[in-house]
């Protein structure tokens, strides 16, 4: 009987430790730190490509009509330049092409009386634009950037002497494609 | 299976070997060990989770968007004064911890935090000498708040930081 009660207690002793430990243990003591980990994302931000025209006013799809103003010579030859450039937050650098295409100004209907056009791209970035025919190849860098230069694209006009137009409103579509990857 | 058993009841007779080292003690022996070990267990430090307060860990999300805001605290009765200092890393990306934002600012109940005399932690809360021996229930708010500046001119990724509160004497 003494010893059923010395089992007992040797076996309610053994098992208090372990009781204790078990409702203490997410309790930190005196000597253990505590932490708090924080953690904050900064996610990618793709492409946005801006169009500036040259007094720097930037064009939107609603706003992106280029004036020209023909001079009342025999022989003239007028130019546009528009700007493009970037903004981005790429996680890594990606390929992309900027394309254009433009038609002759016309008068009226029909292309009979049309004014021809010229495109000229031009980039002081050789390292990440590449100028190919009518299309800016670009390569995207990663990380922040805002309005990374791209290049430049000018229209011009031009009318020789033995050129006869009417007098009047012309007009004509500017369009560009941006394919990813190519 | 007889084997295991016997050897558990061995392990346990040595664990609890000490409490009756002189002799068969009374029962009152055994409240006293386990006594000991509650006084130790009680002292609790840790932040307030959703789960409760004193928690040894937890994680703070969106760190860039909400300045994180914690609430530490303790609950102790001690022999002697003690703080709890407070330290805080940079926010490093998880793939490469050359990319870094730093921490603009760290406020501790509305004040900027302090540094601690003798050491180069912030100052949170103090168990002081008029605490000594009393039962002490303290908590503080801290907001930390990264360089707004880095995280906008930062690369994309996961960027994590560890801030550490541990308790030390004066």
């Amino acid at each position: 009987m003494h010893m059923k009660k010395l089992w007992t207690y040797i076996l309610i002793a053994s098992l208090l430790p372990f009781t204790l430990f078990a409702a203490t243990a997410e309790m930190p003591s005196i000597n253990q730190p505590v932490t708090v980990m924080m953690v904050g994302v900064i996610p990618p931000r793709d492409l946005q490509i801006i169009i500036t025209d040259s007094s720097g006013r930037e064009l939107s799809e609603e706003d992106a009509i280029i004036d020209f103003e023909f001079p009342s010579t025999e022989e003239w030859e007028v130019s546009q330049s528009i700007q493009f450039s970037y903004s981005s937050q790429l996680a890594s650098s990606k390929r992309g092409l900027l394309a254009f295409r433009i038609d002759n100004l016309a008068f009226g209907e029909g292309n009979a009386n049309a004014l021809q056009i010229s495109l000229e791209l031009a980039s002081d970035d050789a390292y990440n634009t590449w100028v190919e025919n009518d299309a800016f190849s670009i390569n995207f860098l990663p990380g922040l950037l805002e309005k990374k230069e791209i290049g430049t694209l000018t229209v011009k006009i031009r009318k020789r002497a033995d050129s006869v137009f009417s007098a009047g409103p012309f007009s004509g579509s500017f369009s560009m494609s941006y394919t990813e990857g190519s | 299976m007889k084997k295991k058993l016997f050897a558990i009841a061995l392990i346990l007779l040595i664990a609890v070997g000490w409490v009756f080292a002189e002799g068969e003690p009374p029962a009152a022996s055994n409240v006293e060990a386990t006594l000991e070990a509650v006084i130790e267990g009680d002292f609790k430090h840790g932040f307030t989770t959703t789960e409760g307060p004193y928690k040894s860990t937890t994680t703070v999300e969106n760190a860039f968007e909400v300045n994180p805001e914690l609430v530490y605290g303790f609950k102790a009765q001690h022999e002697s004064p003690f703080r709890s200092l407070m330290k805080v890393d940079d926010f490093t990306e998880s793939a490469d911890p050359l990319k870094k934002v730093g921490i603009d600012s760290i406020l501790v109940d509305g004040e900027p935090a302090e540094i601690a005399q003798g050491t180069s932690k912030y100052l949170v809360l103090e168990y002081k000498d008029s605490d000594v021996g009393y039962w002490r229930t303290k908590s503080a708010t801290i907001v930390i708040a990264p360089k707004q500046s880095e995280v906008d001119a930062a690369p994309v990724g996961i960027y994590r930081s560890t801030v550490t509160i541990e308790i030390a004497g004066y």
